[in-house]
């Protein structure tokens, strides 16, 4: 009897709310390190060593660049710490071609990225 | 009446309800897709519908804030009508001088809408140096006088011989308004809840009079300031929408039967 | 000492015998009258800091030059003469106040209409009357961001409509026309408040003894006579209260204008209220427009009572008839 007032529909539909924040930030807590981590391929499908990849962010107006780095021998990239939502991604290398750039949404800021289908680099 | 007779009813209601509720579904619908103004016609239903504008507005205004001020205004504003109005609806079933003029004052000022005070009322409340605050932002909604009568018509309702009785048995007359008259009077209580909150909750022209820090504006500010501040955001504007439709919706829809009950005996007494 | 014969305020005579044999408070009288002074002072001192006394200081203020940095100096019928005779927007938008105001029976006719198809027992009718009345607690900002897209030119839903039905030809910018921007202002405020009135005027067809009908049916009447004879006399309160409302919806309609146009283009949709609020405090000429609040706040009352006197003659002749 005593707990009778937690079946109120009120409480259900507003506690579900808070209960249903509450595990998105729980979850958004342990996935926010800002990693995003990617690998970059060549035209053939081979990892492409010292690929130029630029991270820039996109808010409502306007795109700015956030970070650079290069692709390692086995072609893989990594970024730490961003804190963006809505990125960009480009890759390229002088003489093999590049890719990009494309969007990428995220559902939070940081919210870790790692892209499992490679970035293939095309054209020249 | 025959069943045969219904389905022109039904086809005139539908039709009804479909210009009531497309533009909600619409609103729905560019929230989750965004505007594409290259496809004519509009597509009716949403194709490859995603969250992200969601996460844009989310991230593009502090809309935890906005949230926040507007549900401490509609607390304040939920509490203090409940308490101010059932203390004055329960004077007014009770006789002392001078009830005929209060009665005839609360009439009166009905005839007032608040909209043509505001000049004043903002005057008043730069003196009182209430701009920029929760307290100034409810303070002109706290009590309502269609309110107050509906709790005096349900305080009426509760037999004397029972107000008497706890008088006899020494209770103060201050707990036997809050401890006996209003626990039986649910109705009137949810009625007041309802309405103080939607007043609140929609609350615009006052807030935007009194309010010029963005810190402090509530969801109706934050939403008019979005559309004019951001363009060419269809989608990000109307995720904004959705959201801040949603909790009035919701409590609308949770609490409808008391809500409209409330409207009709506020409207009839008022 | 035992019964005070005037409303003073009880707190202060409180203050006034702190002692003595038969105190105010000691008598059972005196602690009735002290506890329902104090019950109805928050309300009151809230109408009177936010109605009673701003309605004297508009009044007070239209009489005055007055700014926020400089003294108050008595200037007569100045700004009723500048209102009235010298600012031309004026005049425009008091007709536009008044096109607003009594706009309202096309809403309670539609709401009249869609009130009798629910009253009747069809399957689903609390549904449908959810749906109708859902737009009335919706905020209206919403609202009015909704209906600015509903009116675009280029991807509005309504001028989608009309070019497909062939009415028009290319897409009209409702709202940043002259000739339609008022009258689509108003179709959205009679959008959110229609399901308000549709659920005044169902209260009010729900009071009407069925017995009635049932008489007038054995007496030979048809629906219709039956509807002009018995529903629409009885339901006069409805209407006229549904009529009040929809008068103060023009004020409330800040909201909406505010949002959809900002009065524009030109003055077209200024509303007083609208008018009032950019007078006073973007162009800080609160003198002036608490002028044109007094004239605002006449304008409300006089339709009103033009309206109760309506209802309470044409019931009163109806009763006769009967």
């Amino acid at each position: 009897m005593r707990w009778s007032w937690l079946a109120n529909r009120f409480v259900v539909t507003f506690g579900g709310a808070l209960v249903l924040a509450g595990l998105w930030n729980l979850y958004i807590a342990f996935n926010d390190d800002g990693r995003i981590t990617g690998r970059v391929v060549g035209p053939d499908g081979q990892p492409v060593e010292g690929a130029a990849v630029v991270l820039s962010e996109r808010t409502l107006l306007v795109a700015q660049p956030k970070g650079n780095t290069e692709t390692g021998p086995d072609g893989s990239f990594r970024f730490d710490g961003h804190r963006l939502h809505r990125i960009y991604i480009e890759a390229r290398k002088p003489d093999v071609g590049r890719y990009g750039p494309r969007e990428f949404r995220l559902y939070f800021k940081g919210e870790n990225l790692d892209l499992e289908e490679p970035l293939r680099l095309a054209g020249s | 009446m025959t069943r045969t007779r219904h389905w022109p009813i039904h086809l005139a209601l539908g039709l009804v309800s479909a210009i009531m509720l497309l533009p909600f579904y619409w609103v729905l619908k560019t929230s989750l897709t965004g505007e594409n103004i290259f496809v004519y016609p509009p597509a009716l239903l949403p194709t490859d519908p995603h969250p992200f504008f969601y996460v844009d507005v989310w991230y593009a205004i502090p809309f935890f804030r906005y949230l926040v001020n507007s549900v401490v205004v509609s607390a304040l504003v939920v509490v203090a009508n409940v308490f101010l109005n059932a203390m004055a609806g329960y004077a007014l079933t009770r006789d002392f001088p001078g009830k005929a003029a209060t009665i005839m004052l609360f009439l009166s000022c009905m005839m007032i809408p608040f909209q043509v005070t505001i000049i004043p009322a903002y005057l008043i409340t730069a003196q009182m140096g209430l701009l920029n605050s929760y307290f100034g932002m409810a303070l002109p909604l706290m009590s309502t006088i269609v309110c107050i009568f509906i709790f005096k018509a349900s305080f009426e309702a509760i037999p004397k011989s029972l107000i008497e009785a706890a008088r006899i048995d020494g209770v103060p007359d201050w707990m036997i308004v809050f401890r006996i008259v209003m626990p039986l009077t649910k109705p009137a209580i949810a009625t007041n809840v309802i309405l103080a909150f939607i007043w609140s909750w929609n609350s615009f022209l006052w807030p935007l009079v009194i309010v010029r820090d963005v810190e402090m504006q509530t969801l109706p500010l934050g939403l008019s300031r979005f559309l004019s501040v951001v363009e060419d955001t269809t989608g990000a504007l109307y995720a904004f929408c959705v959201m801040v439709l949603v909790p009035g919706l919701v409590i609308f829809l949770l609490a409808q039967k008391e809500f409209i009950t409330g409207l009709t005996s506020g409207a009839t007494k008022g | 000492m035992a019964a005070p014969t005037t409303s003073t305020p009880a707190p202060e005579r409180r203050r006034r015998s702190p002692s003595g044999k038969v105190s105010f408070l000691a008598s059972q009288r005196g602690r009735d009258l002290t506890l329902i002074w104090l019950f109805l002072l928050p309300s009151l001192a809230i109408f009177a800091l936010y109605r009673i006394i701003p309605m004297a200081w508009n009044v007070v203020l239209s009489f005055q030059f007055w700014s926020p940095y400089k003294p108050a100096e008595f200037a007569g019928l100045y700004h009723y003469e500048e209102m009235l005779f010298y600012d031309d927007a004026f005049w425009q938008i008091l007709w536009n106040t008044i096109l607003f105001m009594i706009s309202a029976p096309v809403g309670i006719a539609l709401a009249l209409g869609v009130a009798l198809l629910v009253n009747t027992q069809i399957r689903g009718r609390n549904v449908y009357r959810t749906i109708v009345f859902m737009s009335y607690p919706v905020m209206t900002v919403a609202v009015g961001i909704i209906w600015q897209w509903l009116y675009n030119e280029k991807v509005g839903l309504i001028n989608f409509l009309l070019i497909s039905a062939g009415i028009i030809d290319r897409g009209i910018p409702f709202l940043q026309n002259f000739d339609f921007a008022l009258p689509a202002v108003i179709i959205a405020s009679i959008w959110q408040v229609i399901g308000f009135y549709m659920i005044i005027l169902l209260t009010g067809l729900q009071s009407i003894p069925p017995n009635l009908y049932e008489a007038a049916a054995i007496d030979g009447a048809s629906p219709a006579q039956s509807f002009r004879r018995i529903t629409l006399p009885l339901l006069r309160p409805s209407i006229f209260l549904c009529f009040v409302v929809g008068i103060i919806n023009s004020f409330t309609a800040f909201d909406l204008i505010f949002v959809m146009t900002g009065g524009g283009p030109g003055h077209a949709t200024d509303l007083l209220i609208t008018y009032i609020y950019s007078t006073a405090f973007t162009l800080s000429k609160f003198d002036y427009a608490a002028a044109m609040t007094v004239a605002n706040f006449l304008l409300f009352v006089l339709l009103a009572f033009i309206a109760n006197r309506l209802a309470g003659g044409e019931a009163g002749a109806v009763r006769r008839e009967a």
